[in-house]
């Protein structure tokens, strides 16, 4: 079942001299119990859309399209039905969680703010469930961590603070923005734990926004590959990593080094650097660093087209392969 | 062609800040202000109808001078002109009294001669920008006169020469210090930083009111007004470089540890080096917000000391002096007009206060970041 | 290669002091880096691994000579002469060892166009008797890392990252240095962009018979990039060996956690892997073996004794699971 089904999103930014578009058209689902893993470099645009979701996009943003939660496009509520669905029906985790705690109040304080809120309980209600969910997310002493301010918390504590917070109104989707990026390997695979626990428990959906192949490959079900505003690749994890048919994937999934990459050899690198996207071009917007570009790359944007069941490419060179091997078969 | 492409979209630094420095109506308004009174000060006696320290026994404690157009008998005229004035003996009370002679009538015209003077100290005039005849039985006094007769207005014109300098030449002098001993003290660390440190804070520690008195007592009364002047600013200077350095310290120290002055070190460069070349240019926006917000402290210190009278004495002048003839409620009761100086004190620190505030929001680091 | 050594580190401390009241007195110490021996050879590269807060910066900072140590010794070889870096010393022992730093945008100065940066330490050394000569060095090295020439008259506003990492790698080359400490200088990168990066950086070594130090938290790169790795738990080294060994058959307890932890793109990930507890504060190292809080293994002896590096296996070690003797001996007495 589709909770979330997000249709030809746009994301343009008027700025001093250009308007920018950021998030090119693109389209998702999320289905009741699964995470959907977003992966792209910096400025691919996996902030600003889950930013869009949740409709906290500063100012100078439009928007257009239509974002499907159960059903109702969120871009065409109020501001008041939409604080209704805002940190209730959907809400966010962080990268950086101090930005998300204020440090001149108690995480308990916070907690009941939120609570309280959505949900108008007594006070002595607030606080069990807070502290229960303080200490589902594996906080030792929860109640005396109830009265404590952010800054007596630990790194990897605070994470799990933020975790606690975006699940403390039993949400139908969690946005969770490079939840474990800068934390220690060791805490990150903790809370990456953590967090793939209570989703399975609770059936929980989530959008799993990170950087990180490793750990995309860890925590989603299905993922979408996302560069510069546009969708390059989307299918299951293991299809898209482990054939990936992109030449972005393809590069992207080769230029890690792992445990097992020999010391002799020369690690496979992407040529260039993301360019900005003031400028971007018209045709393909990987077509400054691919390796199999070709003429019409340059021209035309490619669609995304499946290359086997549930596994999309949007890629000129795949599709041309792809006929002449049907063009063989015939 | 790409090239110039690309240097077209990136915005220098002067002139993003200048961009953020526009879009502040406060800032500009101080700016403008603070313009004005400059000008104002470097034209002083021209500006002035009446020299400074000439007496007019004969009009003392006068009200502001009405101007008018039209005259009594219903006429407009097309220069404004003031009426001439009459001594009169209150006849229940037995103090003089200015009464109005509506008969006279002195218009007030451009580039008369009157008082001569000597033009920014180069040569001899007596051109004034206006004023009304020498011969005229009246005075056009904007701001009245005080007790000898002087004109005012002229004073308060000619006082700004001190007040709106004594900050500048203060701070010029307080922003070497802070400088030299600020970024030393952070740049060096350890034992030199601890004692600077706590010398900052004893000299800061000290109520700064009885520290003027105490230091301003040292300047000989016998010195003459230009050296009293200089004086001043020493003693303003000496003890206003303590929070600049403390800021560039601080800033200092928040440079020491940035990856390039590191690689400074291991290029092998010397300490002074690298203050001057890695550690001032990057601090020195944020020292100019600072200095620029310290001025009107020291305008305010020179106003306070001079009313005190410890600062500038008679026959020279400047708007702390000339608001001590408002020293008694019976005096501002009676002359409303000595206040008049206060004003101007007001906007000349107020106009400081914005462009200070406008400069650091054109300096935040923040909009730095964000391209 | 030749195996002359380099660097021989003794006991190496640093302690940065906690000061607190107005009189400033120190009330504690925060034991960056406590106790680390260690010795480094001529062309063999050497990965640090640890956690944040383990003390790797502080460590890489040291043997450059920018911090002062507290306690031990950092003896730096050059041309046979030893040498202590964070004294004064001649500007071309000085310019042999040099640094890349992790946060591009806080390591070349905002306010300088990068050809004034480049030239800083180029002009200290008199390097080159005009201006031309050196303009077009320093031309050839950009275009050397894969940039323009024309980037010397930019600021460094208008550069993205990466580049600005391949700047200050130009910076350190340029003096021709022996030994570079590089502190996570991929970190802050995109991945497409690392891995040229790391490219760049073997090439160099290889082309310009460097020896790197290298400081990351990513252990794949650490063995990409060093044949030895240093495994750092607060401030002491607890293991060292061969990159790959290492990587195989890791000794330590806390090596092992490390390890486990790391999410590569897999089809089968362990269901979870249990990794207990953060790391303690380096104010209040704990007694004994400083691992011993989290230690799956930890034994009582391990709250009491602190273990040395001892060699195991062809690892050096410093736990005592694996120093028997050691247990024998203190459990007799
Ligand atoms: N308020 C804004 N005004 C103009 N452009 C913006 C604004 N916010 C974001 N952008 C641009 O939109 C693009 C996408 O930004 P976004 O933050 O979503 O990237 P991201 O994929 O989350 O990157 P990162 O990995 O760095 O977090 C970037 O090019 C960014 O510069
Ligand atoms: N200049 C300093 N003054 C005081 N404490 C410091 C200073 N530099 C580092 N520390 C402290 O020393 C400890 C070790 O820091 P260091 O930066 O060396 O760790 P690291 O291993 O490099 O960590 P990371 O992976 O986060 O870079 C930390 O607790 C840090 O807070
Ligand atoms: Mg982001
Ligand atoms: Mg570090």
């Amino acid at each position: 079942m589709k909770l979330l089904n997000v249709k030809n999103l746009r994301i343009s930014f008027k700025t001093s001299k250009s308007e920018l578009l950021a998030i090119d058209g693109i389209s998702f689902e999320v289905n009741k119990g699964e995470i959907l893993g977003i992966v792209g470099e910096t400025g691919s645009g996996k902030t600003i859309t889950s930013l869009s979701i949740m409709r906290l996009l500063p100012g100078n943003a439009k928007v257009s399209g239509e974002i499907l939660f159960n059903n109702k496009n969120l871009l065409d509520l109020s501001e008041k039905e939409m604080d209704e669905i805002r940190g209730k029906k959907i809400s966010m985790i962080f990268q950086e969680p101090m930005t998300a705690f204020d440090p001149l109040y108690t995480i308990g304080a916070q907690f009941s703010e939120v609570l309280f809120k959505h949900e108008r309980i007594r006070k002595e209600e607030i606080k069990r469930r807070s502290v229960e969910m303080l200490k589902l997310v594996g906080i030792p002493e929860a109640e005396k961590r109830f009265d404590q301010y952010p800054h007596e918390y630990s790194g990897g504590m605070i994470q799990r603070a933020m975790i606690a917070l975006a699940l403390l109104t039993n949400p139908e989707l969690v946005i969770a923005d490079e939840p474990t990026t800068g934390l220690d390997v060791t805490i990150q695979m903790q809370v990456l734990n953590l967090m793939k626990r209570i989703q399975r428990t609770s059936n929980l959906s989530m959008i799993f926004i990170t950087h990180d192949l490793g750990v995309i490959s860890k925590m989603a079900d299905r993922i979408i590959v996302l560069y510069l505003g546009k969708i390059l690749e989307t299918g299951n994890v293991k299809d898209v990593i482990f054939s990936p048919f992109h030449p972005y994937t393809q590069g992207l999934v080769s230029s890690i080094p792992t445990l097992s990459t020999s010391r002799t050899g020369k690690l496979h690198s992407i040529p260039g650097n993301v360019p900005s996207l003031s400028e971007i071009k018209k045709g393909c917007r990987f077509y400054s660093r691919c390796s199999q570009r070709m003429e019409i790359c340059k021209e035309k944007s490619p669609t995304l087209f499946e290359v086997s069941s549930g596994h999309y490419v949007a890629c000129w060179a795949v599709e041309k392969n792809r006929n002449l091997v049907k063009m063989d078969e015939q | 062609m790409k090239k110039t492409k690309e240097t077209k979209n990136v915005e220098t630094d002067f002139q993003k800040m200048v961009r953020v420095f526009l879009k502040s109506p406060f800032g500009i308004a101080g700016g403008i202000i603070l313009i004005i009174l400059y000008l104002m000060t470097l034209f002083a006696q021209f500006i002035s109808p009446y020299n400074f320290t000439d007496l007019h026994s004969k009009y003392r404690y006068l009200p502001p001078t009405p101007i008018h157009w039209i005259d009594s008998k219903g006429k407009f005229h097309i220069f404004p002109f003031v009426y001439g004035i009459k001594e009169k003996r209150n006849p229940i009370t037995y103090a003089m009294e200015y009464v109005v002679d509506k008969n006279e009538i002195y218009p007030i015209h451009l580039f008369v001669h009157g008082e001569s003077y000597k033009f920014l100290n180069l040569f001899r005039t007596n051109v004034h920008l206006f004023g009304i005849s020498p011969k005229a039985h009246g005075m056009l006094a904007l701001f009245g006169t005080d007790k000898y007769g002087r004109d005012l207005f002229s004073r308060t014109i000619v006082g700004g020469q001190v007040s709106m300098t004594v900050g500048l030449l203060g701070i010029a002098i307080s922003f070497v210090i802070g400088i030299i001993i600020g970024a030393l003290s952070g740049f060096i660390g350890g034992t030199f930083d601890l004692i600077i440190q706590r010398l900052i804070e004893v000299l800061m520690s000290f109520p700064t009111l009885p520290l003027w008195l105490a230091l301003s007592m040292i300047i000989p009364p016998s010195w003459p007004s230009t050296w009293v002047y200089f004086g001043i600013v020493t003693v303003l200077s000496l003890l206003g470089w303590t929070g600049l350095a403390r800021v560039i310290r601080g800033m200092t120290l928040s440079m020491r540890d940035k990856d390039f002055i590191s690689a400074a070190r291991l290029a092998g460069q010397t300490k002074i080096k690298i203050i001057i070349h890695h550690v001032l240019p990057n601090i020195m926006s944020y020292v100019i917000v600072v200095a620029t917000l310290s001025i009107p402290g020291m305008i305010l210190a020179e106003s306070t000391m001079s009313f005190l009278g410890l600062g500038i004495k008679e026959p020279m002048t400047s708007w702390g002096l000339l608001l001590s003839n408002a020293e008694s409620l019976e005096s501002i009761s009676l002359h409303p007009w000595f206040l008049i100086p206060g004003a101007f004190i007001i906007i000349a620190v107020l106009s400081f206060v914005f462009v200070g505030d406008a400069l650091r929001d054109a300096f935040d680091p923040y909009q730095y970041e964000r391209k | 290669m030749n195996n002359e050594e380099l660097l021989n580190i003794k006991d190496l401390k640093v302690y940065f002091p906690i000061r607190k009241g107005i009189f400033l007195q120190t009330v504690g110490y925060i034991k960056a880096v406590d106790g680390v021996d260690l010795q480094i050879k001529s062309g063999e590269n050497l990965s640090v691994v640890g956690e944040s807060g383990s003390g790797k910066t502080t460590l890489g900072k040291t043997i450059v000579g920018l911090i002062k140590p507290t306690g031990g010794k950092v003896a730096y070889n050059y041309n046979g002469k030893s040498f202590e870096l964070f004294r004064s010393v001649p500007i071309n022992v000085r310019q042999s060892v040099q640094m890349i730093f992790q946060d591009p945008f806080s390591s070349l100065n905002p306010r300088l166009k990068i050809v004034d940066t480049l030239k800083e330490a180029l002009e200290i050394r008199k390097m080159f008797r005009t201006k031309r000569e050196m303009i077009d060095y320093l031309g050839t090295l950009l275009e050397k890392v894969g940039l323009k020439r024309e980037y010397l008259y930019r600021y460094p506003h208008e550069f993205s990252g990466g580049q600005r990492q391949r700047i200050s790698i130009v910076r350190a080359i340029s003096v021709k240095p022996k030994f570079i400490v590089l502190d996570e200088p991929t970190s802050s990168l995109d991945v497409s962009v690392q891995a040229q990066v790391i490219n760049l950086l073997k090439e160099l070594q290889r082309e310009l018979n460097l020896t790197y130090f290298f400081i990351t938290h990513n252990v794949a790169i650490a063995k990409y990039i060093g044949q030895k790795i240093a495994v750092m738990y607060l401030g002491k080294i607890v293991e060292i060996n061969d990159s790959e060994n290492l990587i195989n058959s890791p000794f330590h307890p806390y090596t092992r956690l490390l390890l486990s932890a790391v999410v590569e793109p897999k089809i089968e990930h362990e269901k979870e892997i249990k990794v207990g507890g953060e790391p303690p504060s380096p104010v209040n190292v704990p007694s004994g073996c400083r691992f011993h809080t989290r230690c799956p293994f930890a034994m009582k002896i391990c709250e009491e004794v602190e273990p040395d590096l001892v060699e195991y296996g062809g690892a050096f070690v410093a736990c005592h699971l694996y120093s028997k003797e050691r247990t024998k001996q203190i459990e007799k007495s």
